[in-house]
């Protein structure tokens, strides 16, 4: 048993192969086809240089664990690419579980876990969650992984990578990553004699409301926004860029109390309240979107499939409405590996993630999903390009993707602050009150996690 | 009611007969138990044709009262996106076990306290059942963490150790006791029964309906139990089916009704059977406790 | 001491210990669970509650009284012990202000009255996550039963998820529908017992129905009114299920009880120390509750 068998042996090479070519990394064009290979297991490409048989003698565990929220209803997708690595590695099992309904829940699980010593081996870990394991120190960082089963850095789209570096190491990979889009309904669009297109500001679309909104039967609205555990922290940050604050800086001071912040949130509420164009979703904003009863929203790129797939109406895709400037962040999840696993184990997780995110599979799951495919070469690959070709509406959160900025630490490094900010934006949409008398509350109680458990941790 | 009824004239006997019938007087009684039972089952017949729409049907307006056509798929797909085979099989295991510890714990701690010498006895007892004060959220925390420490999560003893320790039923059973004739406990007793014979072939086939409401009671409470197989189980392996229904509507996305309703139908049905097989006995038991006072 | 003479084999002295030693065998497994997972996570809540921890970290960090300085100052913790108290008021008296109309209902001679009182009973038994999950499906606020219900007599929906306001009454009217049947057949126990010379005596006395329900039926049912009281009370301010699965404590913490802040706190922010705050000073306002009802109200009952 110590020995590698032979099919495990093939199997490992094939895969290794197709990562081995995927590593070939910056020219983009030859990618896509060879990386086909890796969903055989047939040793056809055994050739290569067998990039797994680890230089440390380590050989991978043959079952690990992968803990999934499967967001935007991707459990099918997920169990696609399992499968395909099941037929690339037939001696690497996965389980996949479902560890929640949303990022949120994950990360507690993962917790609740650590605590028990009951921990999978690759964990969805959200842009707002990895942080709080990398200050515990519970989450490996990647990069003598990623050597070792040779996989390109170069090759995944610099922002979405980077966004799971700290301390000049990897703790995650991108992998059901978005953006925020705004989609509407384009037959809506078309009865209130709106033109075929997002608006273009903030000011445009209160003029375009309106109209929307004097022909919206009684519950029907224009517009709607998330609630807190839909993240409406995340859509709301791409707005108050847009007004020209943010919630923080880099070194963790709290801005989000600034004229700018203030105005912004106020404008959400205004939404609501004075204007009555919008509404905030009772559960799910895209079941609203599509059951015609709200006719645009802010949402992930993550559900575009699923949207596309069941709207009775044509769906239109826009970037952000812009107010004193663009601004748009880029979220969603990454995978990451624990620290407390045996090295079998996280040999075997990182094999997984980088067969799971490779130009192939990314593209596939962008497509079946929603996602942003996370590797250039998939990007500009033939299989994205024709589907982008079909689907217009796919390409927008790529295109929008290089005018995305870093998101504020309040949101993504203060552990449970994502949830701080979305219950002061809460207060503002479904209680009407004055963002002047919600963003001190917001910005105290961050203020203190920075102070007791972010500064003395990091020494800033 | 019915002897008496017959030694009534007759003229009495049919006011009687026509009484317990549709006299005007009892139509407004008749009307809010209607409207009460309509309350009751209104939400359970909405799950039971939810659990047969199609999606689409679900979100549309005017709502149906009746699907258009019975999606029998809605339970497939509940059965296989979780594993629902494994929750219930998890779900009966940990509520035999649970609820065999707790009869196992309630009937020997009343037998002892009951018919066994001991000092203190009335103290031992006031140990128990003061236990039923402490909230069982307040214990969470600790015993997360003692569990933890063992290795016991992710398993079957994780479940249902912590709650094996039983203070109700211990109290039920020995009322129950108590109210056993003493004549029949001193003849065996003088027959030279031992304390085991006596438990075994005496006291617990005298005291079986209050056995049985225990058990019932018991096992009602084990199968609907959620908090805390929720905190010791995070994968499908041991977990139990009303964290798996949550789990169910997790993995369908929040919009799957048809598909979520067909998973909580399955999960209340086994329990809603044994209550209407043995309702009696539950009602009993629940009621014991306070007419004793 | 007649069975000890039959058996002559055993020293007398031993066979005088074996009902003591019967005793604590029957008795010590119970007892030992009972120390181990009730009593002693009592003791172990309350020194919890003097340190910061966070579940994982090998060391825990004493802080002394702050836990508590902080939960008493601050505005959310009031707010969440009113709803706390809202939430077991309303239930409480609801549950038994219905489940008394309902005994009376069922205890006269009405045709079907069995299968009238299994049905409403049967919610009692259903789990609180299915009936959480049935009812959050049913209060949806526009394609739920709910909202079909009010359209059809031209009353708007309110939003039941999202008002801050609404999202109580329907945590309090799922926990009503569930329990409702329990504190039916309480009281439905209680009036058949109640002798009925009681009320012939009361007839005769020149009672109408109103008279005799209030000095004959009332002071009757007060084993069952206290009984109920004090049962529901302790279970209404231990409601974790529906609340959990239907609100999460939202929205805005307008449905968020002390007992899901103790679960919230521990497995959500992996506050350990807050939690257990939480968890003491339920502790103690529950005991304090019951004390007083046992003190102030038993005097009252009448247990005939």
């Amino acid at each position: 048993m110590t020995h590698l068998s032979r099919r495990q042996l093939l199997g490992m090479v094939g895969g290794a192969a197709a990562l081995g070519l995927v590593g070939c990394g910056g020219d983009d064009d030859d990618e896509t086809p060879s990386a086909a290979t890796a969903t055989q297991p047939s040793g056809s490409t055994g050739t290569a240089p067998a990039a797994t048989a680890t230089p440390r003698g380590v050989k991978p565990a043959p079952e690990i664990t992968y803990w999934s929220v499967h967001p935007a209803n991707s459990k099918a997708v997920e169990e696609e690419l399992i499968r395909r690595f099941q037929a690339a590695y037939p001696d690497i099992k996965v389980k996949l579980e479902t560890a929640g309904a949303n990022y949120a829940e994950v990360s507690q699980k993962f917790n609740a876990g650590l605590a028990a010593k009951q921990i999978p081996d690759v964990v969805m870990l959200s842009d707002v969650w990895w942080f709080k394991y990398f200050l515990a120190g519970t989450i490996e960082p990647l990069d003598a992984l990623l050597d070792e089963v040779k996989v390109d850095r170069s090759d995944y789209q610099d922002t979405l990578l980077k966004d799971y570096q700290f301390d000049g190491k990897q703790w995650g990979m991108p992998f059901a990553r978005s953006t925020p889009l705004f989609y509407y309904n384009k037959e809506k669009w078309a009865a209130a004699g709106l033109p075929d297109r997002g608006p273009k500001t903030w000011d445009e679309f209160d003029e375009w409301a309106a109209k929307l909104q004097s022909m919206a039967k009684p519950g029907e609205f224009a517009f709607t926004h998330v609630k807190g555990d839909s993240y409406i922290a995340w859509t709301f940050q791409g707005i108050i860029w847009q007004f020209g604050g943010r919630y923080s800086d880099e070194k963790f001071n709290m801005l989000m109390d600034s004229p700018e912040g203030i105005e912004a949130g106020n404008y959400i509420r205004s939404q609501v309240f004075t204007k009555k164009y919008a509404n905030v979703t009772a559960k799910d904003e895209k079941a609203d979107f599509l059951a015609g009863t709200t006719y645009s929203m802010l949402s992930s790129t993550g559900g575009l499939a699923g949207v596309l797939k069941d709207a009775k109406f044509p769906v239109g895709t826009a970037f952000y409405p812009e107010k004193k400037q663009f601004g748009c962040p880029t979220g969603g999840a990454g995978l990451c590996i624990p620290k407390a696993i045996s090295d079998e184990k996280k040999l075997a997780a990182m094999l997984f993630i980088a067969f799971i995110t490779n130009p192939e599979n990314t593209a596939y799951y962008s497509q079946n999903v929603g996602y942003m495919p996370v590797r250039k070469s998939a990007v500009n690959g033939p299989i994205m390009t024709e589907f982008f070709a079909k689907y217009p509406q796919f390409k927008t959160a790529v295109d929008q993707l290089p005018k995305t900025r870093p998101q504020d630490s309040a949101r993504v490094y203060v552990p449970g602050g994502d949830a701080i900010l979305g219950k002061g934006l809460e207060r503002m949409v479904l209680n009407n009150e004055d963002a002047k008398n919600v963003w001190p509350d917001v910005k105290k109680e961050l203020q203190k996690i920075v102070d007791t458990e972010i500064r003395p941790k990091l020494k800033i | 009611m019915t002897t008496s009824e017959l030694s009534l004239p007759v003229r009495t006997r049919r006011l009687a007969a026509a009484r317990s019938l549709l006299p005007l007087r009892a139509i407004p009684a008749y009307l809010l138990l209607l409207l009460a039972v309509v309350i009751i089952v209104l939400p359970l017949t909405w799950m039971l044709t939810a659990s047969l729409k199609t999606r689409q049907e679900i979100y549309t307006l005017p709502v149906s009262w009746v699907p258009e056509t019975f999606r029998w798929q809605n339970y497939r797909q509940a059965w296989t996106a979780v594993p629902f085979e494994r929750f219930f099989i998890n779900s009966v295991v940990t509520t035999i076990a649970g609820s065999g510890l707790e009869l196992i714990n309630g009937v020997l701690t009343a037998y002892a306290l009951v018919f066994l010498p001991f000092p203190k006895k009335n103290l031992i007892f006031l140990f128990v059942i003061a236990a039923l004060m402490v909230p069982f959220q307040v214990t969470i925390i600790p015993n997360y963490v003692l569990v933890a420490d063992l290795g016991w999560v992710n398993t079957y003893q994780g479940i249902v150790i912590p709650g094996a320790a039983v203070a109700f039923g211990a109290f039920l059973m020995r009322q129950q006791f108590l109210s056993l004739p003493r004549e029949v406990i001193e003849a065996a007793r003088i027959d030279g029964a031992g304390h085991l014979r006596m438990l075994w072939s005496i006291v617990l086939p005298m005291s079986r309906p209050a056995l049985v409401t225990f058990a019932l009671i018991s096992i009602v409470a084990k199968w609907n139990d959620y908090l805390w197989p929720l905190l010791v189980t995070n994968n499908d392996q041991h977990m139990t089916l009303p964290v798996g229904l949550t789990q169910l509507q997790h993995s369908e996305g929040s919009s799957e009704w048809g598909v979520v309703m067909a998973g909580a139908v399955m999960v209340i049905t086994p329990v809603l059977a044994v209550f209407l097989w043995a309702q009696r006995h539950i009602v009993q038991g629940l009621t014991a406790g306070s007419v004793k006072g | 001491m007649a069975h000890a003479a039959t058996r002559p084999r055993a020293p007398r002295e031993i066979q005088r210990l074996i009902p003591y030693a019967l005793f604590i065998l029957f008795i010590a497994p119970n007892i030992a669970l009972l120390v181990l997972f009730t009593y002693r996570p009592l003791v172990e809540s309350v020194r919890l509650s003097f340190y910061d921890w966070d579940l994982i970290s090998p060391q825990k960090t004493w802080v002394g009284f702050e836990n508590y300085t902080d939960y008493f100052s601050d505005p959310t913790s009031r707010y969440i012990i009113r709803n706390t108290l809202v939430f077991t008021a309303a239930t409480v008296g609801a549950t038994m202000a219905i489940g008394l109309g309902l005994a009376l209902l069922l205890n006269l001679q009405l045709r079907a009255r069995n299968l009238a009182r299994t049905v409403l009973f049967a919610p009692y038994v259903l789990g609180g996550a299915a009936i959480g999950i049935i009812w959050l499906f049913i209060f949806d606020p526009r394609f739920g039963l709910v909202s079909a219900l009010l359209d059809r007599l031209g009353i708007p929906s309110p939003n039941w998820y999202n008002d801050p306001n609404w999202a109580m009454p329907m945590v309090i009217i799922v926990y009503t529908w569930k329990n409702l049947g329990y504190a039916t057949v309480i009281y439905l126990a209680g009036l058949q017992t109640i002798p009925k010379d009681l009320y012939e005596a009361a007839r005769v006395d020149g009672a109408g129905a109103w008279s005799r329900f209030w000095h004959v039926t009332l002071p009757q049912l007060s084993p069952m009114t206290f009984f109920l009281l004090v049962t529901t009370m302790l279970s209404s301010m231990q409601a974790f299920d529906i609340i959990s699965v239907m609100t999460a404590g939202g929205p805005l913490d307008a449905t968020k009880t002390m007992v899901y802040q103790v679960y919230e706190e521990a497995f959500v922010r992996f506050r350990v120390g807050d939690a257990s705050t939480v968890a003491t000073v339920l502790f103690f306002i529950l005991l304090g509750a019951t004390l007083l009802q046992v003190r102030f109200l038993e005097r009252r009952v009448n247990y005939g």
